[in-house]
């Protein structure tokens, strides 16, 4: 199938040389914040959204409608998680028709990006599969429930016995992109090393967007923990790249969890009720044209009594009034600052805490948007919202023509 | 409606009292307002009892009054309204006399915030004034839920920290005196400022401290007040006012319109207005709130409150003291009691009994602003004419 935009995604704290993810961010708000753009600007309707990665955070009550809602999928969409790295990631780009973005999201304790692909009929990148080697060398397991990984440490068992006779019976013979493997393994596999910030599933849509320039076809080839694949990349039409990624902040100013933990008290039938407008951004408008958030039942306006239709709310907006909380809340990581965001061309503010800064760097009129994030975890469960993201004057969030 | 009278008041000094439960704290407060009356009033002769209390401790809080106090012959009716609870419990039991219903009845607030570990106690009392599924999770704690009108008050204002200090000041100067204070030591505006940060523009020492402490006042109406006493204080306005719970939906953080609400009508109520009045107890939960009801409750133009602490027309001996008693800030704020203790502070202003006494004072107000900043409760006293 044909891949029509793409989109990378680097959380914004700095760890050594690679970035790494915020305490409010997990899975769920990293395939978020890849896809987004992708649905907003699509050319055509988006009705299936598969996120790849070798890690997931939950199985069980996974928050696929979390994602849906957030992006603004119709109920007849569907979300998919799979578990798979590279391989895994340009096998769904060959096989999978228009209308789906596919999110790659690999979130390491050192190292954490995102990338999605929107898939379309008709012009882009093309991607067909020209060989497919499966094999397995458990060199490292993760067994559900258990938080350590099982690693056989040895890098030279992993290149010699493994990646090393892998590659070249994926190569062929020929010349081609090597990605999914650490860097290390890279520059001794033969082929020509792809630098990726992440070598998981991302990794896989990272290399894409390194091709670009190429005018011939290229061959691609994403390895794995079982295995690879061997890709031909060929240019049928434009491609739009948007770079998510934000001038970096030091880990160091990072909201961090203090003192005991807390657990804090959840209610399910609360969650459920505040669900489809906080995680939809959506309001409500009486007949008489008022908008409510969160939907109030009662118009303050004209008194009208559940008349209303849901609108969504624009997502940027500027700081009304700011605080940094200094003072250690149990379960909560700090320091961190709470705003109230006056929306765009909007009646409606917001209570959000701000991220991917540190707790004192908000000022009042600082404009930004409000990204969706993992708020809280209570009793386990994780409560997602929105946040807000200042404005940086170095981001390059603006979608780019680029000729591959 | 029947003119009503405040007869006696008393309170249980406030502090960190882990050796009082509120069967010990309640029975304490009573006899202390039944101490305080000058002709003497006997237990029985309470013919109805408003029990001001936020959190329950000790279990079931009206049977927990009548129980510990001896008090079973008699209504009980606990009042929750957050941090407006004293106050309201007033109103309410005024508006039982002067409906004829009772002559007498005590009112009585009272708290313990130190029951739990600090850690729970933020969500405790956070669970009380939040939404579940919107505000709660994001950690709005008491000092957040101020500091955001603060922030943007100063900010619309251009009012300095050195402001909010001179709060501090004042009221910890006042509380040095006051046996009844839970923070008796003198501050600089050096000190608050360099205090260890808690919350935007707050630090430490501008935060009120968490208190235990119980207070209560014995109301009667004015055809039985000469009984008890040749110089009642006379309740001659009540007033209560809301306002929108979510920050979000407050159009304008510069303003407590709870406040505006609860005062025009006690205003009202009374007669008079703001230039009337002689003596103030306002709710300085944190310094900066004390500026913004400053300017809610009519004693200054908005955005002139900055003036008014810089002038000293705040402190004892100026134009209109406030907080003479130390305030919430350094008297302490237990707050189911806190407004029925800034009543018994009044009570003996209006008298000539307090320790800080403020020469020839007529008109004095009791004030409260809580909950997420939505509600408040005021209430006029007027001393009697010798």
């Amino acid at each position: 199938m044909t891949v029509s935009a793409l989109s990378y995604y680097e959380p914004a704290w700095i760890h050594g040389r690679n970035r790494v993810c915020g305490p409010d961010e997990d899975l769920v708000t990293a395939a978020v914040a890849t896809a987004l753009p992708l649905i907003e600007t699509a050319p055509c309707a988006v009705d299936r959204v598969i996120v790849v990665t070798r890690t997931p955070d939950i199985t069980e009550g996974w928050a696929s409608g979390v994602v849906a809602r957030a992006l603004g999928l119709g109920s007849a969409a569907s979300v998919e998680l799979r578990v798979g790295d590279a391989p895994a990631v340009l096998d769904v780009l060959a096989r999978t028709p228009g209308g789906t973005v596919v999110v790659a999201v690999d979130l390491g304790t050192d190292s954490a990006a995102a990338a999605a692909a929107l898939l379309v009929d008709g012009p882009g990148l093309d991607v067909d599969i020209v060989n497919r080697e499966i094999d397995s060398l458990p060199m490292r397991v993760r067994h559900v429930g258990q938080p350590q990984v099982s690693v056989y440490d040895d890098s030279r068992v992993e290149r010699d016995l493994f990646l090393t006779p892998l590659t070249a019976r994926l190569l062929d013979g020929r010349d081609a992109r090597v990605t999914g493997a650490a860097p290390a393994f890279l520059k001794r596999l033969g082929g020509t090393p792809e630098v990726t910030p992440t070598s998981g599933a991302a990794a896989a849509l990272f290399a894409l967007r390194n091709l670009a320039g190429t005018a011939e076809p290229v061959r691609l080839i994403a390895l794995g923990e079982d295995g690879g694949v061997a890709a031909e990349v060929r240019v049928s039409g434009q491609v739009a790249v948007t770079d998510l990624t934000r001038p970096g902040q030091d880990e160091a100013s990072q909201p961090r969890l203090r003192g005991a933990l807390v657990e804090i008290p959840f209610s399910m039938p609360a969650y459920a009720r505040a669900f489809p407008a906080k995680i939809g951004l959506v309001a409500a408008q009486c007949v008489c044209g008022e908008v409510s958030y969160p939907p109030r039942e009662v118009c303050l306006k004209c008194g009208r009594v559940e008349e209303t239709k849901p609108v969504g709310l624009p997502r940027t907006g500027v700081i009304y009034t700011v605080v940094p909380v200094h003072a250690p809340i149990p379960g909560i990581p700090g320091p961190y600052a709470l705003a109230i965001v006056q929306l765009d061309e909007s009646p409606v503010r917001v209570l959000a805490p701000v991220t991917d800064a540190a707790a004192t760097a908000a000022r009042i009129g600082d404009p930004g948007r409000l990204v969706l994030r993992r708020l809280s975890v209570r009793e386990g469960v994780p409560d997602y919202g929105y946040a807000f993201q200042v404005d940086d004057r170095g981001i390059t969030a603006v979608a780019e023509e680029v000729a591959l | 409606m029947r003119p009503v009278a405040a007869v006696g008041a008393g309170m249980v000094p406030f502090g960190e009292l882990f050796a009082q439960g509120m069967k010990q704290m309640l029975p304490r407060a009573l006899a202390a307002a039944l101490g305080s009356v000058d002709k003497g009033m006997q237990k029985s002769e309470i013919q109805a009892a408003w029990f001001g209390q936020l959190q329950t401790s000790d279990g079931h809080p009206a049977g927990v009054l009548a129980d510990s106090c001896g008090l079973l012959d008699i209504p009980v009716t606990r009042v929750e309204n957050q941090c407006a609870t004293g106050n309201d419990a007033i109103r309410n039991a005024v508006f039982a006399i002067g409906s004829g219903a009772v002559d007498v009845a005590l009112v009585i607030g009272a708290d313990k915030t130190r029951e739990t570990p600090v850690a729970a106690t933020f969500w405790d009392w956070m669970g009380l004034a939040r939404d579940r599924g919107w505000d709660y999770p994001l950690g709005l704690i008491a000092p957040a839920n101020f500091a955001l009108h603060v922030a943007r008050y100063m900010y619309e204002y251009d009012v300095a920290p050195e402001h909010l200090a001179m709060v501090a000041v004042k009221n910890h100067h006042n509380a040095v005196t006051n046996p009844v204070a839970h923070l008796r030591m003198e501050v600089t505006v050096e000190q608050v400022l360099a205090a260890p940060r808690v919350v935007g523009p707050f630090g430490v020492l501008d935060c009120t401290p968490q208190s235990d402490g119980a207070a209560a006042v014995l109301l009667a109406a004015a055809e039985v007040a000469d009984r008890y006493t040749d110089h009642p204080v006379w309740v001659r306005g009540v007033g209560l006012g809301l306002d929108r719970v979510m920050h979000a939906h407050k159009q304008d953080m510069t303003t407590f319109p709870a406040t505006v609400r609860a005062v025009k009508a006690a205003y009202a109520m009374a007669g008079i207005g703001p230039r009337d009045i002689s003596v103030a107890e306002v709710h300085d939960c944190f310094t900066g709130v004390e500026l913004m009801n400053y300017e809610d409750l009519g004693f200054c133009e908005r955005g002139e409150a900055k003036k008014i602490i810089e002038s000293g027309q705040t402190a004892i001996g100026g134009a209109l003291p406030v907080n003479p008693s130390g305030g919430l800030k350094a008297k302490g704020h237990p707050p189911g009691a806190t407004g029925v203790a800034q009543c018994v502070e009044i009570f003996e202003q209006l008298r000539g009994e307090a320790v800080n006494q403020v020469d020839g004072a007529r008109w004095g107000l009791a004030h409260n602003v809580g909950g997420p900043t939505a509600v408040s409760a005021v209430t006029i006293f007027e001393a009697s004419h010798d």
